[in-house]
């Protein structure tokens, strides 16, 4: 079998502020697939963003190792290795420098590996425009006369520029708004298909989620506790963290409401003991057993889902997920 | 929107402000004095060594609108060629500060750690010393000359370049777009040159051209002292101090070099307002 | 219960060098004492420039704004400068849209903090300052406060910055609060809490609190009653649960299919064309160039409708309801 196309072994990474340590990234693992996409989601500062930065050589990890195509990625990445990786960030308002136009934003990589010559440049860069729903005409155009979903597409376009492998896409839709979310997600899913691109999703979104990934990896305070197949972990999710966060989701109907685990938000949570040891969840867990205090749990489970947690949700029974298919089903009809 | 339409734009923003065209028109003027000196001086030859005891000491008049100094020679004649002086010593001086002040203020800010812990001390020491101090430091040690003269002011100035890059660089070296950059394996002379430079360039053109007025007044200051360009070469700073020495008796050889010190500093100040408009990103 | 906020056909208009852009078109909402209200649309649609009219934060040149924003019984279009800097941060406080953008990376979050606190509190000394914003961030459901205090804007993640922002915005108390997108990049689980710690303000020192967002399944559980925005204008007001149940304005629908559905597996459908551009002269219907339901008869002026306590700006009702 030929190595997966992003393999991160045991990442840790940790900063200092003032005289604090900051575990941003423990021991994580996680491959993605060419073709696929993974997405990552997780409480704000769980550390995803930290993840994207060691993958994209942003920061060195502290210790652990990031593998593409099989070649371990060490020191200064070659420029070889950047082509391979684009980055979409969040922000699309600081994502492109506004003293430059349109077209120099998307021929930036081109430039930097002097790929092509000039007309072949602005050939490629009215190329990747309409490839992303936008035309040739706003080459010349300056970021601050494009809206955010604009933004966000040229973003894209500049992440495509060198033929990339894998896109690590930080929470890219999480600030435009939902009609242009959509319309953005359809352009991810066209590329991906077009392309054969694989996707590291980073959101919170977990809506979202549903939609576009085949598999989710989810973090807490840089820890993966539960990762797995989207059908398996929407279906059942284990972890006590990912039913909170499932159960948290705002949705916009009674239908959806249906489909999310409940949770006992009255509960008594006896968050005590020292926070660095054991499971870091266990301050907010209704259902933390004494282990949880003592040791962070392994990954158990198999396959397409495991899950890293002592005292896991039961597997929802067939009823339910009969129940809900059932809804599906007269929904559709 | 066009690239042409948004500088249009820039333009049309900036002719609103009524006092940074003044402030344009002056430069205008100016410059164009400077340039053509030799064309619109009345007595061109004036700005050499000329003695004419004859018209010495002579008050404004039909002949010589703004009198002539204690050797006959026209005072407008040599207020133009000053201003060629005092031009050339402002550019000069700015360009060099300019150049080393964003060079260390922007590898400060970007590369940061112990560089930048370096770097940024170096600065404040600079600053510390009051400029006329250490201008006159420096000049103690060489023969008066412009280049010298040049060298001394840009030492003075480089600093508060550097500050001023500085603080614009470590509030945008965190933004997306150098990131962006960054993750493309953009280098670090890349980043700071290509996506970093242009959007301080605005506050530096700015300063640029308020500093402008003001080392013109420096220099016209040390001329004043004695450390400026040496005689016979016209200079608003000398003129001032030489005419000193007939006050009150022979006002406008000091009044009428001080007032062309002054149109050159106004108009530059003026501009320095309107060019923040005129360099705004529009879309 | 007493209207705390009234405004009433605001309208506003930028003159560009473009020639004049018209960003509000006669938008009247009301906010009522401990209530809740959402104001949703896309982006472009004025949200924020109906927050910033309200608190007088527009730019003075080059606007022209009629209507009135009555607060308290005071209208704030006439207010004095001074007086509305005074009620601003005290009475009324904003979090804004783009916490990166309103925190200043040069400075420590605590200076940034200090300074916000003084002017609520400047009776209180270093120490109390410290634990009251310590409490404050904690109520955010930040752990480790002082941590935060001593980061810089750049330290933290997109969140932290944001539940500063938040925590800086609850920490005077005030009357109102208009908070501008203040979950885009909070997790849906702290998201939940923030909304919670701002919905228990609301009741229990009756703040009212005008909210603004896209993201109307955070809407569904958070306000009492959603404006529906688009194009300068309240397309449809109804309460939550109505609007939810039974949204009436096409474009209404429209945002709502847009949404993913944890009901499906599909992508959502994204509403095709954009929203007007606001220097063009509108007629009748904004909505019409991407509505399905267009006639001729959109061409009219549209007034607001009632139907029960739900108000709608469209003609095709009938064949809703
Ligand atoms: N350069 C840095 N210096 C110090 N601490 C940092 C730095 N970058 C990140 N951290 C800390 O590491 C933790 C993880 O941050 P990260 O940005 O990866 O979170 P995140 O999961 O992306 O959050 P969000 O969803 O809010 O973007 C946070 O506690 C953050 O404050
Ligand atoms: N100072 C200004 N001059 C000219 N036009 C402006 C100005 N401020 C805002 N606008 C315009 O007003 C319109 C409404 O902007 P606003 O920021 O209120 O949108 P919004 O609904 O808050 O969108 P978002 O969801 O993106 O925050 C936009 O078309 C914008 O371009
Ligand atoms: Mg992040
Ligand atoms: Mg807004």
């Amino acid at each position: 079998m030929s190595p997966p196309l992003l393999k991160v072994t045991k990442a840790n990474k940790v900063f200092h502020v003032g005289s604090a340590t900051v575990h941003a990234v423990t021991d994580i693992s996680l491959t993605v697939n060419k073709g696929e996409t993974v997405a990552v989601v997780g409480e704000s500062g769980s550390g995803k963003t930290t993840l994207a930065n060691l993958i994209l050589g942003i920061e060195i990890p502290t210790s652990g190792e990031v593998e593409l195509a099989g070649e371990q990625l060490k020191g200064r990445r070659s420029k070889t290795v950047r082509r391979k990786i684009g980055l979409v960030q969040q922000n699309p308002y600081s994502t492109l420098n506004p003293r430059k136009s349109i077209g120099q934003a998307i021929g930036l990589p081109l430039d930097v590996h002097g790929i092509g010559s000039r007309a072949e440049r602005r050939r490629r860069i009215g190329e990747l425009l309409e490839k992303v729903g936008l035309n040739a005409g706003h080459r010349d155009r300056r970021p601050l006369a494009l809206s955010g979903g604009q933004r966000q597409r040229v973003a894209i376009a500049r992440a495509l520029t060198t033929n990339p492998d894998l896109l690590v896409l930080d929470e890219p839709t999480s600030s435009l708004d939902v009609s242009v979310q959509a319309h953005i997600l359809r352009l991810l899913r066209d590329l991906q298909q077009e392309f054969d691109l694989a996707y590291l999703f980073i959101t919170h979104d977990l809506g979202v989620v549903r939609v576009i990934a085949s598999r989710v990896v989810v973090m807490y305070r840089g820890r993966v506790v539960e990762e797995g197949s989207v059908a398996a972990i929407f279906r059942s999710p284990r972890h006590r963290y990912t039913q909170l966060l499932l159960a948290s989701i705002p949705t916009v109907s009674e239908e959806d409401d249906a489909f999310k685990p409940d949770w006992p938000w009255d509960a008594d949570v006896k968050g005590d003991g020292d926070p660095a040891e054991g499971c870091p969840f266990r301050s907010r867990c209704p259902f933390a057993v004494e282990r949880c205090g003592q040791e962070f749990p392994d990954m158990r489970g198999s396959g397409d889902h495991r899950y890293a947690c002592f005292n896991p949700r039961p597997e929802t029974s067939e009823a339910i997920v009969n129940l809900q298919a059932e809804k599906l089903e007269r929904k559709k009809a | 929107m066009s690239q042409s339409s948004a500088r249009w734009r820039g333009w049309r923003r900036f002719a609103r402000n009524k006092l940074s065209v003044l402030g344009a028109v002056l430069i205008a003027i100016v410059f164009f004095c400077a340039i053509f000196a030799p064309y619109v001086a009345p007595y061109p030859e004036h700005a050499g060594v000329v003695v004419n005891f004859l018209d010495a000491n002579q008050p404004p008049s039909a002949k010589y609108w703004l009198g002539t100094d204690t050797v006959g020679r026209d005072v407008l004649s040599r207020i133009i060629f000053g201003f060629r002086n005092s031009l050339m010593l402002g550019a000069v001086v700015i360009a060099i500060s300019i150049t080393i002040g964003t060079a260390i203020g922007m590898a400060a800010a970007y590369l940061g750690g112990k560089t930048e812990l370096v770097l940024m001390r170096i600065t404040d020491i600079f600053l510390a010393i009051p400029s006329l101090v250490l201008a006159m430091a420096i000049l103690g040690l060489a023969k008066p000359s412009q280049l010298y003269a040049m060298i001394a002011m840009a030492t003075v100035w480089w600093p508060w370049h550097a500050r001023l890059v500085y603080g614009i660089v470590r509030s945008l070296k965190y933004e997306g777009f150098v990131v962006a950059a960054e993750v493309v394996g953009a280098s670090p002379l890349r980043v700071m040159f290509s996506e970093l430079l242009p959007n301080c360039a605005p506050n530096l053109f700015t300063k640029a051209s308020l500093d402008m007025g003001f080392v013109i007044l420096l220099g016209a200051s040390l001329s004043f002292l004695g450390m400026g360009a040496p005689p016979p070469t016209p200079d608003l700073g000398t003129m001032v101090s030489e005419g000193a020495q007939y006050l009150p008796d022979i006002w406008w050889l000091s009044v009428m070099a001080g007032m062309g010190i002054f149109i050159v500093v106004l108009g530059f100040n003026l501009v320095a307002d309107g060019l923040r408009d005129l360099f705004d990103i529009v879309g | 219960m007493k209207e705390i906020l009234t405004v009433k056909d605001l309208d506003l208009t930028f003159d560009t060098l473009d020639g004049p852009v018209n960003v509000l078109r006669g938008v009247s909402l009301s906010v009522r004492e401990h209530e809740r209200v959402a104001l949703v649309g896309e982006s472009g649609s004025g949200k924020s420039v109906t927050a910033r009219a309200i608190l007088g934060l527009l730019p003075e040149r080059n606007r022209r704004l009629n209507g009135s924003v009555v607060f308290e019984g005071s209208d704030l279009v006439t207010e004095r400068p001074s007086r509305l800097r005074e009620r601003r941060g005290r009475d009324m406080t904003m979090i804004f849209q783009d916490p990166m953008a309103a925190l200043n990376p040069v400075y420590t979050i605590r200076n940034q903090f200090l300074a916000v606190l003084s002017r609520s509190h400047p009776e209180l000394n270093a120490k109390q300052a410290e634990a009251r914003m310590s409490d404050a961030l904690r109520d955010v459901s930040i752990i480790d406060p002082t941590r935060v205090l001593d980061s810089y804007s750049f330290q933290l993640s997109g969140g932290l910055n944001q539940r500063v922002m938040i925590a800086m915005g609850l920490i005077s108390r005030p009357r109102l609060l208009i908070a501008d997108e203040p979950g885009t990049a909070l997790d849906v689980t702290v998201q939940q809490q923030t909304l919670l710690i701002m919905k228990r303000l609301s009741e229990s020192y009756g703040t009212s609190i005008l909210f603004i967002s896209h993201n109307l399944g955070v809407v569904r559980q958070f306000a009492d009653r959603v404006c529906v925005m688009y194009s300068g204008r309240i397309v449809e007001e109804a309460t939550t649960a109505e609007l939810f149940a039974n949204p009436r304005h096409p474009y209404t629908r429209a945002l709502l299919a847009s949404v993913p559905r944890l009901s499906s597996d599909e992508l959502p459908e994204p509403i095709e064309g954009s929203v007007p551009d606001p220097r063009e002269p509108i007629k009748g219907c904004p909505f019409k160039p991407r509505c399905a339901l267009a006639t001729d008869d959109c061409l009219q002026p549209i007034p607001l409708r009632e139907f029960g306590t739900q108000r709608v700006a469209c003609i095709h009702q009938e064949e809703f309801a």
